[in-house]
């Protein structure tokens, strides 16, 4: 993990690597994914829950000199330990994410941009085999340093690659020891606790690391298409909790209109 | 260089998945703590115990496949705390704990002690006449004695997958929630285990003696066995929780099994009465489940000439008194029946480990 991130981050002050530019002026996008999801969630135990995410995404950017974006996503997935015959456990995440990005440096083959983006991120977490009474869960709002390179292959392609890396968070995590019996499940009650005890935090309490590749791609001259790889860590390591960590590999096919 | 660069964060990013840790702590022996409680520390061979069989037992709790949620397993033997083992986190000696439906054997516990304090004079006292309010107009529900709801016998139509939660949630008085249920069977004929039962016995405490069920504990067992850290849940009313949610630590929940072990009688006062108890912890009837036999919220194991308190997550307090042997076991309190442990393998170890 950590050698990914030493990479990474000596790719993102590389730019001698990436080429010319092509930008896009302004674009929506729907993105359709589905990939590998894993969570320990230690409050539980130190075992890792696995399943198939499938995650629907919104996408919007406009560059004019500098790149606007926002996003919101739906991620939906089943989950579970080899201890487990069936997958009855469960994550839901619910996330948005608006940036502004400077250029840096563009040219005909590519264009670079940094600046700050802020995220949502809502995770809710059941297992019912583990803890039939509780909810789970890890959410933050993050302000973090974000990285976007467009670099043209042909007129009709082009790749795009993404870094995003948390800097502060406002972020709650359930307490280690519950001393009653059962959550309150109801709408009101789930909101509530989803929304409760938030605590500040920098990288040592919340880290979050995201990476996204595209490959940009025109059939035709109306409609643009890309495939996209990404990858997301969330690391959380609140007082009154256990550590938390969540790695989602994805694979996504998206439309631009 | 790029494309290696690119090639290796590639292949880098790819395998970055996260890593299985062990379930517990490796295993660290099984010495008991020296802390400043009640307890007197012994070891295995001052009270005749096989050392070995006893590892064995701990060794069984630590196992990384089995025990999975295990959080505690201490042996006391003649009075005394022999071994313990806190498998999960050590500071879990100082951490109170949900002994689940454990509390329903304290709730018996509890009646025991409101007979010998003559708050409650028979059991078999109707429910209808210590609280008629709460009755609603089917009249076969006011014949149930305080005996029917120690033996589960209410006929009642409390389903524990649906009316748990429901009486945990509800804004409406908990006693009228339970009594407003079905009565499918006349009462004091079919056992059927459930978690309403025992909250009908906490009223008629609370009723009897004027406090909640949790006040009438602080006073009468708690204080008298020197137990200060506890919390008990009650209903959004007010009354106590009487089949759940009890919170101990391990070493107290083992004071309880010394009490139970002693007849009721603590130092030299006699606590619980004592004809009531061994009517408790005899066989009355039989659960509707899995056939083992049942006293009033205590689970009879005559193989073992033993009697325990069962909570989820399979934790218990075991009593052979044969033996002067208490075995508490606590583990995490909300799993699922899946990962609940191998009880009698575990007990079958401990109880051969006493010479």
């Amino acid at each position: 993990m950590k050698n990914s991130l030493i990479i990474l981050l000596l790719l993102m002050c590389s730019t001698s690597i990436w080429g010319q530019s092509d930008s896009i002026s302004k674009s929506n996008s729907i993105q359709v994914s589905f990939g590998l999801n894993q969570i320990k969630e230690k409050n539980l135990n130190n075992k890792v829950h696995s399943g198939i995410s499938y995650l629907l995404k919104y996408d919007h950017v406009k560059i004019k000199r500098n790149l606007s974006k926002y996003n919101f996503s739906f991620l939906f997935s089943k989950i579970k330990t080899p201890y487990e015959s069936a997958s009855n456990s469960m994550n839901i995440q619910l996330n948005g994410n608006c940036g502004y990005l400077f250029s840096l440096k563009k040219t005909k083959k590519y264009d670079i941009f940094l600046g700050p983006n802020i995220s949502g991120n809502y995770r809710l977490l059941y297992f019912p085999n583990w803890d039939d009474s509780h909810l789970y869960w890890a959410n933050d709002f993050s302000l973090n340093i974000s990285n976007r390179v467009n670099y043209s292959l042909t007129t009709k392609t082009s790749l795009l690659f993404d870094f995003d890396i948390s800097v502060l968070s406002l972020f709650n995590r359930p307490e280690l020891y519950r001393n009653y019996k059962i959550d309150d499940v109801s709408v009101g009650g789930i909101i509530k606790n989803m929304n409760s005890n938030f605590n500040f935090g920098t990288v040592n309490r919340v880290f979050k690391f995201h990476f996204l590749t595209e490959y940009q791609f025109q059939i035709s001259n109306k409609v643009k298409q890309a495939i996209i790889y990404s990858f997301n860590y969330n690391a959380f390591n609140a007082k009154e909790s256990m550590p938390f960590q969540n790695v989602i590999h994805q694979l996504s096919f998206k439309i631009y209109f | 260089m790029k494309k290696v660069s690119l090639f290796l964060l590639s292949i880098n990013l790819l395998t970055s998945c996260l890593k299985d840790e062990p379930f517990k702590k490796s295993f660290e022996g099984y010495v008991p703590q020296q802390i400043n409680d009640d307890w007197q520390i012994s070891n295995p061979e001052n009270e005749n115990i096989d050392e070995n069989l006893l590892e064995k037992a701990f060794q069984l709790v630590y196992q990384d496949d089995r025990f999975v949620m295990a959080r505690s397993l201490l042996v006391f033997r003649n009075g005394k705390l022999v071994a313990e083992a806190y498998p999960n986190n050590e500071n879990d000696i100082n951490r109170i704990h949900n002994i689940q439906s454990c509390t329903k054997s304290i709730t018996s516990l509890l009646t025991g002690i409101a007979i010998r304090d003559n708050k409650i004079n028979t059991l078999d006292e109707l429910l209808y006449s210590i609280y008629p309010e709460y009755f609603d107009s089917q009249l076969g529900k006011r014949s149930i004695t305080i005996k029917d709801a120690l033996l589960m016998q209410t006929g009642l139509e409390f389903n524990n997958s649906v009316h748990t939660q429901q009486l945990y949630e509800t804004n409406e008085n908990s006693i009228e929630f339970i009594l407003k249920q079905n009565q499918i069977y006349s009462s004091g004929t079919i056992m059927k285990y459930n978690d309403g039962a025992p909250h009908l016995i906490s009223k008629v405490i609370e009723k009897k003696t004027n406090q909640t069920l949790s006040g009438y504990a602080d006073k009468k067992l708690f204080t008298p066995l020197n137990i200060t850290d506890w919390q008990w849940e009650s209903s959004k009313d007010n009354t106590t929780f009487g089949a759940f949610s009890l919170f101990l630590k391990p070493r107290d929940f083992g004071k309880i099994g010394q009490l139970l072990l002693q007849n009721g009688v603590w130092n030299t006062d006699t606590i619980i009465d004592p004809t009531y108890l061994n009517e408790a912890t005899s066989i009355l009837t039989s659960a509707n489940f899995n056939s083992e036999p049942y006293g009033y919220y205590f689970w009879i194991l005559p193989s073992y000439n033993a009697f325990a308190a069962l909570g989820h997550g399979g934790q218990f307090i075991l009593v052979v008194p044969n033996k002067n042997l208490v075995v508490v076991y606590t583990a995490f309190p909300y799993t699922n029946e899946m990962f609940w442990d191998e009880r009698n393998e575990l007990i079958n170890i401990i109880i051969e480990s006493c010479n």
